[in-house]
Order: structure tokens, then C-alpha cells, then sequence
């Protein structure tokens, strides 16, 4: 069964689906994290059949869209590093009010994941950390969507520079990229984030999952991830699948799916 | 202000539909649109457009769905094919019979962008209950080549027009660095270059006869319905999207030309196909409101 319902964070609507079993077999459930800005569109139906899949081998399952995403209330641009640990937060309390469940794990892609590596590390509550494509280095990753807008302006005939687009993004406090605002404050919390600095313990275990693109372009950050993993008493698996990447906009119109990666995320989990 | 979207499922053709209501903010039923899924994109729309839309919509007055289609976002259902005719009309028409059995709403009119565009001004022609259409990006023959036609048939996929066009286009970004730069890291890859060209010179040396296919012959007489029938229409197109407007010209010209002036057509400087950047985004929602005062009596206005 399938409910989605607006789940209240102080005075602020989230929008969030639970998946309840037909047949519970565990009291386990896994929240979903989703990526960033236009990223959320390219995995919105991976993450509804993978939630099915789940539901349907006995675990609940809760999606949501951060505050100032999706059909949650708010503005992109009010999306912020501390609003977004708010939420996980607050439909975490819900979700085990809802269902009873014991444990809880979290699912993210991406910057998704990032977010679930940073919660971990403030609420130790959390059991199992499942990630796609974890975005390492936040300072990489800002500058990959600086160059997006660079990009974008060459198509567009008015071309900018770095400098022209921090210029305004520090006088202005936003700047438009590929239709979403992007932040002064969340610029500076993508530079600050890296994921090496800062790894949690979990007490149950940890799942990286990459597609076979994105491990040849990352094999050391990756390597060196699960490493330090590792090196803090966690129990890490790293899966590297023949998929190929399925975040981007021609994987997006061809509907690709990543069933290999799906699948093997799929199994890890059920073995735990 | 007090949020009050709402979640709705409804059936159709034996699915269970997902979407969600934003009821008028004032609480009246008069005047209620439907958006339409922007091809293979969730209700939230490219960018999440359809949200922003939506609220301001909600706030002066109208009530608002955004629906999923079988596939899409939380519906039920499967994507079978992935072209911009791959969503059933007959969807947005139980749709229409939500709005107005259970939300009672008295007045309908639907909005899409691109294949959202083609679903509701097919939409609009079967059901006179229809009283308006908004059509953003409408394509008329042209696909990107990352969007095969049914069955995968390369062909068919642009007018011979568009096809010099986009050689134009593409010679023309081809001599940037960047450009390849960025097309490989969206996922571009060597296989849709040469599925491009094949598409490009297959449309190039055949021609008219497309138009008689069987799908764009749905499409276009579904078009001359719907400008026969006198409704209002409004063709919003952003100015980059220079192939599909030029497309539409020659359609419209042959379709409408002197049939009725009901039908409005504008275009967004700088805006691209999904009016990716804010100040295109703005505008072409002003101006859709702006248009759409005439209906609400100016009643709901910005």
C-alpha cells in the first residue's frame, strides 16, 4: 500500500510516500534521499520501482521530498544543509509513529547520499547506510555546476565567466543554474563538504553502489572512501555494476534504468 | 498563507492515477486546469515549473491538478514508449471528469509543456468541455535525437524544414570545444551522433509524406479539430527553440489561417524549449496568466 501524505516540520509541509507490505516480515525501513535540483527528475521513477521492489520483499519504505523540492512547500532557494537534516529528522520520527518499525536506514543518491553519510554522523540511531554515486567532494561538485551555467551561456550566446557568475552570486546571494537557484549559503556548504573529513560509524553496515562509468572516472576517490570506511569500524561493501550512468538527460529520455545496480542494492540489502 | 495542496488518486482505463490539487486559494470552483506531464517528467515538470505555476495559479484564483500519467511520477502503469505522442489523451479526460464529478469544478482548461502540449491539444479536441488550451514548446514534427519515434523507426522524426535547421544548428555548436564538452557529459555518445545523422538525412531526402503517418495524422487532425471548434488556444513558444517554431508556423499557417482569431501566439526571448533559465520561466507564466484573465473575466488575475 502506497500513502502520500504532507508530513509537518514546524509549520513547513513535506511531502513524503510510505509503502507499506502487504506481509511484514522485518521491522526495517528505509528512507530515500534524493539527489539535487534537476537530478531528483532523472531518478523520480527509479526510486518509486526500487520503493515497490522493497515493499514487496517486506520492508516499509518512506520517500520524500526535501523542503523547497518537488511537491514539498517552499522555494528551491530556501533549500538549506540544516532544513534538509530537519526533515530527515522529522519524517524519521513519523515514519517509525506510522509503522512501529525498530531500525531505520537510509537510501541516498548523489548529493542524496552525501546527506545521509553527514546524518549518520549526528543521529547514531541510524542502522545501514545504502548510497549511489555519493557525492565526495562538495567543492568538486559546485564547480561542476558553475561550469553547467558557463555551459548553458555558449548555447545561450552570452557567455559568462567564472567570475562574472561568482560576482553575482555573492552580491545577489542566488544564481540561476539550469533553473534552480543555487544559494550563497548552499555553495558554501558544497565547499565545505567532503566526505573524507568527516566519515561516521554506523552500527550496522554500509553500501556503495556506482555504475561502470562512474567507477572507471572515480576508482581512487571511491577506493579511498571505503577505506576510510573502513578504517572508522565500519562494515562497508562497494558494488561497481555494468550499468551504464542513468544521471543524465539521455539516459533520462531513453527511460534507462540501472536494474543491474537496482538488483545487486536489492540483494545486499535482503542479506543483512 | 495556509498550504493546502492536496494529494488525489482517480482511475482511469483501469489504472490508478496520482496528482495533486491545488485548490483556488478564495475557495471558488469556477475555473480549473489540468497540467499535463512534459514527456517522461513527473507532475513537478521541468525544473519544477509546474509547481511554481501551480501555486501562483492557486493564489489568484484558479484550482489546479497536476497528474501523473500511467508510468509517470506515482501512477500506476508502465512507459512503453518513449516519443512525445506516448501519452493517451484519454488519461487527461478522466482528468477532466475528477475535476468536475469529484471537485466540483465548473470550468476546465488544460496546460502542457512539449509531449504535455501534444496530450492536451488532443485532449481539448475529443472533449468540448475543454474551454481552453495552453500549449508551451508544442512540437509539431521535430524530436531530439535522443527521443527515438514508436518502435524505435528513426524516421519521421522531423520535417524537412526542421532538418535543415538543425544541420545549421549543429554545424554551428559542432565548432565549440565546449560544446562537445558538454554534450558527452550529459551522456551524449557517438552511437546518437550517427542515429542523429541518419534521422537528419533520411529526413532530408524524403519529405511531405510524413505528415500523412499514422500518429502525426492523429496529431494533426486532432489540431484542426481543435482550432475548428473556435476554443481558445495559446501557443507559447521560448525563442531558442527556433526548429519547433518554425515547424509550427507552417502548420498553423496551413492549419488556422483565417479560421478564427481565438488562437494566440507568443514567444519568450531567450527562452529554450523548457524555459530553463528563471527570468523565461517568469515570463512565460506572466504571460500565460496574462492571456488567461480573458477567460476568468479578469477575475483571477496577477
Amino acid at each position: 500500500m502506497e500513502r502520500p501524505y504532507y508530513i509537518i516540520r514546524g509549520n513547513k509541509n513535506i511531502f513524503a510516500v510510505l509503502h507499506t507490505p502487504k506481509s511484514v516480515t522485518n521491522k526495517k525501513g528505509i528512507i530515500f534521499l534524493h539527489p539535487y535540483a534537476e537530478e531528483k527528475q532523472y531518478v523520480d521513477r527509479i526510486f518509486v520501482h526500487f520503493a515497490r521492489l522493497l515493499c514487496s520483499r517486506g520492508y516499509f519504505v518512506m520517500r520524500f521530498d526535501f523542503y523547497g523540492c518537488g511537491d514539498s512547500e517552499g522555494n528551491f532557494e530556501e533549500l538549506t544543509f540544516e532544513s534538509q537534516i530537519s526533515d530527515i529528522q522529522s519524517i524519521s520520527n513519523q515514519f517509525t509513529r506510522d509503522t512501529g518499525i525498530g531500525e531505520i536506514s537510509l537510501f541516498g543518491v548523489r548529493l542524496g547520499a552525501s546527506i545521509a553519510i553527514q546524518y549518520a554522523g549526528i543521529d547514531k540511531t541510524v542502522s545501514d547506510l545504502i548510497l549511489w554515486s555519493p557525492i565526495v567532494n562538495g567543492a568538486e561538485y559546485a564547480e561542476t555546476l558553475l561550469r553547467n551555467k558557463i555551459f548553458a551561456s555558449f548555447t545561450e550566446n552570452k557567455k559568462v565567466s567564472k567570475e562574472k557568475i561568482l560576482n553575482e552570486l555573492y552580491s545577489e546571494g542566488r544564481i540561476d543554474i539550469g533553473g534552480y537557484y543555487l544559494t550563497k549559503n548552499y555553495y558554501d556548504y558544497l565547499n565545505d563538504l567532503n566526505v573524507h573529513n568527516n566519515v561516521p560509524f554506523c552500527k550496522g553496515k554500509i553500501f556503495i553502489g556506482l555504475t561502470k562509468s562512474e567507477s572507471s572516472l572515480n576508482d581512487n576517490k571511491y577506493a579511498f572512501l571505503v577505506q576510510k570506511l573502513q578504517n572508522s569500524g565500519n562494515k562497508c561493501d562497494f558494488v561497481a555494476t555494468g550499468d551504464k550512468s542513468y544521471l543524465d538527460q539521455h539516459a533520462f529520455y531513453e527511460w534507462y534504468f540501472p536494474h543491474d545496480l537496482i538488483n545487486n542494492t536489492l540483494d545486499w540489502i535482503t542479506q543483512l | 498563507m495556509q498550504f493546502s495542496e492536496e494529494p488525489i488518486h482517480f482511475v482511469s482505463k483501469g489504472n490508478r492515477l496520482f496528482g495533486i490539487f491545488h485548490p483556488a486559494s478564495d475557495g471558488n470552483r469556477n475555473f480549473g486546469i489540468i497540467f499535463a506531464n512534459s514527456g517522461m517528467q513527473n507532475r513537478v515538470g521541468p525544473h519544477r515549473v509546474y509547481v511554481i505555476f501551480a501555486r501562483i495559479l492557486s493564489q489568484i484564483g484558479y484550482s489546479v491538478l497536476r497528474m501523473d500519467h500511467p508510468g509517470l511520477g506515482e501512477s500506476e502503469g508502465a512507459i512503453t514508449e518513449t516519443h512525445f505522442d506516448q501519452l493517451n489523451p484519454d488519461h487527461t479526460i478522466s482528468a477532466i471528469n475528477f475535476l468536475k464529478d469529484t471537485k466540483k469544478i465548473k470550468r476546465i482548461a488544460l496546460f502542457g509543456i512539449c509531449a504535455g502540449a501534444r496530450n492536451v491539444l488532443k485532449a481539448g479536441s475529443i472533449d468540448s468541455r475543454v474551454e481552453r488550451i495552453v500549449l508551451w514548446s508544442l512540437p509539431i514534427i521535430w524530436i531530439a535525437p535522443s527521443m527515438t519515434a514508436p518502435k524505435q523507426d528513426f524516421r519521421g522524426s522531423m520535417s524537412k524544414k526542421g532538418a535543415i535547421l538543425s544541420i545549421k544548428n549543429k554545424l554551428r555548436r559542432a565548432k565549440s570545444i565546449n560544446e562537445w564538452k558538454r554534450y558527452f557529459s550529459e551522456g551524449g555518445n557517438v552511437k546518437f551522433i550517427f542515429l542523429y545523422l541518419k534521422s537528419v538525412f533520411w529526413n532530408l531526402v524524403s519529405n511531405e509524406k510524413k505528415y500523412s503517418q499514422k500518429r502525426y495524422h492523429k496529431f494533426f487532425t486532432a489540431f484542426s479539430t481543435y482550432i475548428l471548434s473556435g476554443r481558445p488556444a495559446l501557443f507559447l513558444y521560448g525563442e531558442k527553440d527556433n526548429i519547433i517554431i518554425e515547424e509550427f508556423k507552417v502548420k498553423f499557417n496551413e492549419l488556422s489561417a483565417d479560421i478564427n482569431n481565438s488562437c494566440d501566439y507568443v514567444i519568450i526571448p531567450n527562452g529554450n524549449h523548457t524555459f530553463t533559465s528563471m527570468d523565461t520561466q517568469e515570463e512565460a507564466i506572466s504571460e500565460t496568466i496574462a492571456w488567461l484573465s480573458n477567460w476568468s473575466n479578469g477575475k483571477c488575475s496577477y
